[in-house]
């Protein structure tokens, strides 16, 4: 499908004649730019990919040599952190908590979402860009602002230390972002789709679920991952909310190993850090193909 | 295969009897934006089966009528009756209507043969017969190998033919199309031309067709509509609009090269322009008269039987004929003719009308005159 798709925007029909030069000297060209784009890329990607593995190394070697004056480049390896986060902390819920707690957040802010989006991106009515503003600018304020009364609010709810609750702040947070995206995605869909739908006999459910939700898959996807993202990285509610393994996440998890008689803990909070990062990680990479925006090619003149 | 596309004919044709009398009435159809007048008090009646073209440039507010009909775009004032029913306040899903767009507007994420499914699916059309309607509708312009294809990888052309098939699947009361040929290729759009007007003749739909492209209406129409500023500027048939144009605006617009209009005045039954003097004029005494000659109704001539006299000031030799453009005074008057035709440019050059095909018409109003029979 992704590889397809590039292909296919050119203009179908006859296809294209190159002359004899051309022919030539093109591979040559491409080859030249080929080895430059794979240094500079391979560059870039062992840049990124740097910290994650020396993290990564942190969390599979000994405590002892974590804290040296120079650092150790090739560690002893050790899976003293890996047994003891799994045996000595509950990490089994952790894990638990944030997929759930995410993926319930990121459920709800698409529900909430797509049709608000739709709404904005395509009916006119009073106060509509105000609205618009309004959602965007629920980011703008610093989250501590809100913290306490979230507090008594989910206390009053009786929601505290809960998974439910997570996923309701989690969505809470995420969905003028969310939001924000699809709608711009959807600004840039073709109307004569939806007129035509409408020709065709097509509610308005109907062109939102056949037709925008399936054009604007890529921005919703790329809206989903980066609420997802967020969502795991999330600290301050869920420390609010969460007192027990009963809702603890992983990012809260985390500062339960820099207190106590133990000390800080490099090597385990290493791991764990690494153990949220491979999840979105993995998605990212599913997912990959649909970030492009290839999709709504195609259907409206070439 | 054969046996059940003859069935679905039939029963087609049963369904198309239903939709008798798809008529569209247009009565003081108004619509305007912010005190612009896109469409001025519209007044139109397009017959049952006819094949109806609203002609006009960019911006006079044919597309907008189309749309109205369509029902996408809502009405200030005036009223649009489809048969028997005034729709203004109909959805455009409960309207029997079905509109080809110019950009094709093909749904990207479905194959051509669900694209071409998806208003049977919206108008609760019985699932058994679905197949067979849609590989009709295929066959009809000629897409049957392309049924499981996305609409990326089509031609300009597949698409268009496509968005034609989704259109006439259900046989819909109404076409609407909306320059469906722009976007296509010189020669794609001849043939397109032809294909839209054989489908159109056997389905019997009562059609209304948008463009800014004379030959389109000319060729394709049953009746014109010349559109200019929100206004109709004249209806008929395309050879009524031809040979018999009710103002400069339509007498410009129609016809490659257009009609030549040459300012100046009549006395004792002679027109005067710089250049021009034509005798045995059926006008009264006036000023500000407008003369329209068409290029292919003048001929070089002697110079003493010439109406027109001046400078050839280009000469442009198509192949099967000769264009000449020729400077008298300011202006540029067009002339066709044989293709043998060679003469130097900048040399005197003496032009004749044929008396039987010349236009008067009020410079200021852009109104034709009428003529006294008498001159």
């Amino acid at each position: 499908m992704n590889d397809g798709s590039d292909r296919h925007d050119e203009p179908a029909g006859p296809a294209r004649v190159f002359s004899l030069d051309e022919v030539e000297t093109r591979p040559r060209r491409r080859s030249k730019g080929a080895v430059l784009r794979t240094v500079v890329l391979a560059t870039w990607a062992v840049f990124c990919i740097a910290p994650v593995l020396w993290f990564l190394s942190i969390g599979l070697r000994p405590r002892t040599e974590i804290i040296t004056p120079q650092p150790i480049y090739w560690p002893t390896f050790s899976l003293d952190a890996w047994h003891m986060i799994w045996n000595d902390w509950p990490m089994a819920a952790y894990l638990r908590n944030s997929v759930l707690a995410i993926i319930g957040s990121v459920v709800i802010d698409l529900v909430l979402a797509i049709p608000a989006a739709y709404s904005l991106s395509r009916y006119t009515y009073r106060g509509r860009d105000d609205i618009g503003f309004y959602i965007l600018s629920t980011r703008m304020m610093a989250p501590a602002i809100v913290a306490v009364p979230i507090f008594f609010l989910f206390r009053n709810m009786g929601l505290l230390d809960s998974i439910w609750a997570l996923m309701l702040v989690y969505a809470a947070i995420n969905l003028s972002l969310v939001t924000w995206i699809i709608r711009s995605y959807m600004l840039d869909l073709p109307r004569e789709i939806e007129d035509a739908a409408r020709t065709d006999g097509a509610s308005d459910l109907a062109i939102l679920m056949l037709i925008i939700v399936p054009m604007c898959l890529p921005g919703i996807i790329t809206a989903a991952v980066i609420a997802a993202i967020f969502a795991i990285n999330e600290f301050l509610f869920t420390l609010l909310i969460a007192s027990t393994q009963g809702a603890y996440t992983l990012s809260v998890a985390l500062a339960n190993f820099t207190g106590g008689s133990d000390g800080i803990i490099y090597n385990a909070i290493a791991l764990v850090a690494f153990i949220a990062f491979v999840p979105v990680f993995i998605v990212v990479v599913l997912m990959q193909k649909h970030l492009s925006r290839g999709l709504t090619m195609g259907a409206v003149k070439g | 295969m054969d046996g059940s596309g003859d069935g679905t004919l039939n029963e087609q044709e049963d369904t198309g009897k239903d939709n008798q009398m798809a008529a569209i009435n247009l009565r003081g159809v108004s619509r305007e934006w912010n005190a612009v007048h896109a469409v001025k008090d519209i007044d139109l009646t397009i017959d049952d089966e006819e094949f109806m073209v609203f002609l006009g440039p960019s911006g006079c507010g044919k597309t907008t009528t189309m749309r109205m009909i369509a029902g996408l775009t809502e009405l200030s004032s005036g009223g649009i009756w489809i048969g028997d029913e005034l729709v203004n306040d109909v959805d455009p899903r409960d309207r029997d209507v079905a509109m080809v767009f110019q950009s094709y507007a093909l749904y990207p994420n479905m194959s051509v043969y669900e694209n071409i499914r998806f208003p049977l699916r919206m108008r609760g059309v019985p699932k058994a017969r679905h197949d067979a309607l849609v590989r009709e509708a295929a066959e009809m312009v000629e897409l049957g190998e392309f049924l499981d294809r996305r609409p990326g990888v089509l031609s300009g052309g597949q698409r268009q033919r496509a968005a034609l098939a989704r259109a006439i699947v259900r046989h819909p009361q109404v076409f609407l199309m909306d320059e469906p040929l722009s976007n296509l290729d010189a020669k794609l759009r001849s043939s397109m031309r032809v294909q839209l007007k054989r489908v159109q003749r056997q389905l019997k739909i009562t059609t209304v067709y948008v463009t800014h492209d004379q030959i389109e209406a000319m060729t394709l129409a049953d009746r014109v509509v010349i559109m200019n500023r929100g206004e109709i500027q004249q209806l008929g048939t395309p050879d009524e609009i031809y040979t018999n144009p009710s103002n400069t605006f339509v007498a410009g617009f129609i016809g490659s090269p257009p009609m030549n209009l040459i300012e100046g005045s009549v006395k004792d039954h002679r027109f005067e322009s710089t250049g021009v003097l034509l005798h045995g004029v059926p006008l009264e005494d006036r000023t500000g008269v407008t003369l329209g000659i068409r290029p292919e109704d003048t001929f070089p001539t002697e110079p003493a039987a010439a109406d027109l006299r001046g400078q050839l000031y280009g000469i442009e030799p198509t192949g099967d004929q000769t264009y000449l453009s020729i400077k008298a005074g300011d202006s540029l008057v067009e002339v066709r003719c044989d293709r043998e035709f060679r003469q130097e440019l900048d040399s005197p050059i003496a032009i004749r009308f044929d008396p039987g095909r010349l236009y008067y018409f009020d410079t200021a109003s852009g109104e034709r005159l009428a003529t006294t029979s008498q001159p």
